[in-house]
């Protein structure tokens, strides 16, 4: 039998391999998955201290199209249309560059701006899935380590997680608005290592 | 032997598509050529294009020929092909107005501006079998060209836009007696039902897009249903045209249009029999659906107008009469595709045998629940009699 | 130029944008397990009906490491599945295995395999009708608004009724769950054998309803409890003294097929899971 289609390109491969990890992240919250490495070189510095984890952005990036929004952050702040970073995303993918309420996916480059979170949007009850999903660099993810400790729907009974160098704003922030379920944003937190952890609604968290 | 517990299925489903492709052929008559198809099956050619979404008369009749005349099945074809094509650019909006138009009718004004154009048409045909059309050969066709030129002839040449009406909606509007277009806020782009899922309440965009991709026949019975009694009885048609319309898109980079070819198409609007009262500041005026396909489908696209008509006045709550099925948007718009209700209607052919399995164990167990039943009644019975 | 015509479709057969449209979709149906999440549902080559929203899952999915496994009837040569198989191995080049556990990738239609699924496996499930509502509640609008309301009363009473009317719970296959405690989910027709395999599973399962546009999902170690009365639990078809006429199981789902044989043939119930069933008849060989 003869095969009729194209082989992938390097960055249909990227999109293909990212997405199995995301979604084994978002069913196995606390399994931290190991992203494949982003066929981008010289991408924009969110900010002059902040250098960009490209992993992380690229990451977000192979869900992104012209039918959908982002808006992303740093040090707690929203970028605008005309920082390079945000033209480097918009021509690569066609997604629109929107406010915050209105976005399908958020890209915080950094741990604080997890503050924002509470201007994204949660859903609503007829459409819980209008939600937004949040891409959230971090410094470090450690399986098993002890800063987190979570439950509900994906893990068997509890599972703990470290994140070294967090601090405690930030993980109050990465606490806040939960336990709306249904509603509810869906976080994946990605370091500098290109390790993931999915976070969706559903996860209980606490501090270990 | 069932057909799954045969061994082989690999090999027994390459075979049935072997026996197809025979088929066509063993009757040893002369294989059909696309261009045969596309000229002398012109209609069906045209409904596996509307039903099918996709504008392509040659690859229409590569459908037809290779579905073997079936409409749902060559339509099927052709959707299948569309969803494989990258999605380049939307063309700019159309106007009917603009339409070179073979055949245009108005059923609402006797006189209409620019008359009434008759056309081909097969409306005042008297339904007798042609046994001449049994033995044409190439003098048919060197006969039929020359018939057309004294037709033409006949018809007396215009000069100027050859071809091209006002609309009689037009004038309608101007004389405030239909609605003014519906005043829903105006979306960037119209609504893909094949980009995006179909959700209700769903915009108008979206209904019109499902009911021009739907299945002409069930449009035509759903339709039906409505001016017969569930629904708008009796609507009038406004206009009917058919011809061809130039397609144009923005230049990418200057944005002046670019004619990129020209369709075939068919256009109708419907006037309601019952006056609207969507606003009751304004003074009534009749409301309107609207149809368009490729092609000359002149039933689908009357059939369509008066489905649209029958759903914006339900929506609006203006429907005099009895509201039927026709009148629900989502019964229409899910039930009308000819692609997903033959393939969910053929899936009854799949293997069931697991669930035929679960259902003997239900109806097993429901045998026992009666026959328990049965029992107890008796032994009641019984100890009654003893007890007289 | 073979090449060329031979490489006419894109890796999976749906474009970049379907495939991230669907991918986008899955993540959302996780994180809101057991929740109808509506998508596009492009047009595929195969009927609607056959498949095509478990083959959309399957093509968003797959990447050229995969193994898959395609089962129809809990059988790898039924037909359709034949036909899902060669679809998909023809666009894509991937592994193909009936060895439940040497798939990454199973689709199924009907059936659970009898094998335990890992972790490292996800099972994607054919879906006819996506909404468990729809027997009490055929409009969509209504039916999403009891959904989001968690109003499912009306199928409490059906359920109710069909005791009454029959002294069991009348729903063979796609039967009610609800999931993590919040959404009533369509089971899709398994049996109810397979309805509990879903609960506080160790794999991810996921549904695609290609006709009614319509994805969910059950991730892992998720509650998933069929609707039951205290009086009336919940049962499987389970028969005691049931045994599979091949491989001699006493624990499998069964169905029934002729036999043609020397005296006119007889029915015979066997393993529904052919691959299971094969695989213990040549483990008895090997024994024996």
């Amino acid at each position: 039998m003869s095969l009729v289609a194209a082989p992938q390109t390097p960055l249909e491969r990227f999109n293909g391999q990212t997405f199995r990890v995301l979604l084994d992240c978002l069913a196995r919250p606390g399994k931290i998955g190991q992203l494949p490495s982003p066929p981008f070189t010289s991408v924009p510095s969110p900010a002059d201290t902040t250098p960009s984890n490209v992993t992380a952005i690229a990451a977000c990036m192979s869900l992104l199209d012209q039918t959908v929004s982002f808006v992303h952050a740093v040090d707690k702040s929203w970028l605008p249309a005309t920082h390079p970073l945000s033209r480097w995303i918009m021509v690569r993918s066609n997604a629109r560059l929107v406010t915050p309420a209105m976005a399908d996916f958020a890209l915080l480059h950094d741990f604080a701006s997890i503050a924002l979170l509470p201007q994204l949007p949660e859903g609503t009850l007829l459409y819980p899935e209008h939600s937004c999903t949040v891409f959230l660099c971090v410094p470090a993810i450690v399986a098993g380590g002890k800063t987190l400790r979570l439950t509900g729907p994906g893990i068997a009974t509890v599972v703990t997680v470290g994140l070294p160098d967090a601090a405690s704003n930030d993980l109050a922030g990465l606490m806040a608005r939960r336990g709306l379920f249904p509603l509810g944003v869906d976080l994946f937190l990605i370091d500098r290592q290109g390790f993931c952890l999915g976070l969706p609604r559903t996860t209980e968290i606490s501090l270990c | 032997m069932g057909y799954v517990a045969v061994r082989g299925g690999s090999e027994a489903v390459a075979r049935a598509e072997e026996l197809v492709d025979c088929l066509r052929l063993l009757g040893g008559s002369t294989p059909l050529q696309l261009p045969q198809i596309r000229d002398q099956l012109r209609h069906a050619v045209s409904r596996a294009m509307h039903e099918g979404a996709l504008y392509a008369p040659l690859l229409a009749a590569l459908a037809v020929k290779q579905a073997e005349g079936d409409s749902i099945e060559a339509a099927f074809l052709l959707r299948a092909y569309r969803t494989t094509l990258p999605r380049v650019m939307a063309s700019l909006p159309v106007s009917g107005r603009d339409m070179r138009c073979l055949r245009r009718i108005s059923a609402s004004f006797k006189d209409i501006p620019g008359g009434q154009i008759l056309g081909p048409t097969t409306d005042y045909l008297i339904r007798l079998l042609q046994p001449a059309l049994m033995h044409e050969d190439v003098r048919s066709v060197i006969a039929a060209t020359e018939r057309y030129q004294a037709l033409i002839a006949a018809g007396g040449q215009q000069e100027g836009e050859i071809g091209r009406f006002p609309k009689v909606i037009d004038y309608m509007r101007q004389e405030q007696m239909i609605v003014d277009l519906p005043l829903e806020p105006p979306a960037e782009d119209p609504y893909d039902i094949t980009r995006e899922p179909l959700i209700f309440p769903c915009p108008r965009s979206a209904r019109l897009q499902a009911l021009a991709q739907a299945d002409t026949g069930s449009l035509m019975s759903l339709a039906y249903s409505s001016v017969r009694g569930y629904g708008d009885a009796h609507p009038t048609l406004i206009e009917l045209r058919y011809g061809y319309i130039a397609v144009q898109v923005a230049h990418p980079l200057t944005g002046e249009p670019v004619v990129i070819g020209e369709i075939e198409a068919t256009e109708a609007e419907v006037a309601s029999k019952a006056h609207s009262v969507t606003n009751t500041n304004e003074p009534p005026r009749f409301n309107v659906g609207y149809g368009f396909a490729f092609g000359q489908s002149e039933l689908k696209v009357m059939s369509m107008a008066i489905l649209d008509s029958v759903l914006t006045q339900a929506r609006a709550g203006s429907l005099a009469g009895e509201s039927g099925p026709a009148a629900q948007e989502e019964f229409v718009l899910l039930h009308t595709d000819g692609i997903e209700a033959s393939g969910f209607v053929a899936h009854f052919k799949l293997p069931h045998y697991v669930t035929f399995a679960a259902d003997l164990s239900v109806l097993g167990r429901a045998r026992d629940h009666h026959a328990q039943r049965q029992t107890r009644l008796n032994q009641l019975v019984d100890q009654a009699i003893k007890e007289q | 130029m073979t090449e060329l015509t031979d490489q006419l479709y894109h890796f999976a057969l749906l474009d970049e944008d379907a495939q991230r449209e669907i991918r986008r979709k899955l993540l959302k149906a996780v994180a809101i397990p057991g929740h109808l999440v509506p998508f596009a549902s492009r047009d595929m080559p195969i009927a609607r009906g056959w498949g095509t929203g478990g083959l959309q899952i399957t093509l968003s999915l797959i990447t050229p490491e995969d193994t898959l496994k395609v089962i129809d009837q809990g059988d790898d040569e039924s037909v359709n599945a034949v036909n899902l198989r060669r679809l998909i191995t023809r666009t894509t080049g991937v592994a193909t295995t009936t060895d439940t556990t040497a798939a990454t990738i199973i689709q199924t239609r009907h059936r659970i395999p009898e094998e335990p699924m890992r972790a490292d496996q996800i099972l994607v499930l054919q879906v006819p009708m996506a909404d468990p509502l729809r027997w009490v509640e055929p409009n969509i609008e209504r039916a999403t608004i009891m959904h989001s309301e968690a109003d499912y009363g009306k199928m409490w009473v059906y359920m109710y009724e069909s005791i009454v009317r029959a002294g069991d719970l009348r729903i063979a296959s796609q039967y009610p769950v609800i999931v993590n405690r919040r959404y009533m989910m369509d089971t899709t027709p398994i049996p109810r054998w397979d309805v509990p395999k879903l609960h506080m599973a160790e794999t991810l399962y996921l549904f695609g309803a290609g006709r009614e546009k319509r994805i969910y999902a059950v991730p892992p170690y998720t509650a998933v409890e069929p609707l039951q009365f205290e009086d009336y639990p919940f049962r499987t078809e389970y028969r005691p003294g049931q045994r599979c006429a091949r491989c001699g199981a006493e624990n499998t789902f069964l169905t029934s097929h002729f036999v043609a044989d020397a005296h006119g043939g007889r029915w015979e119930t066997t393993c529904s899971d052919v691959s299971y069933c094969t695989k213990r008849c040549a483990a008895t060989e090997t024994t024996a």
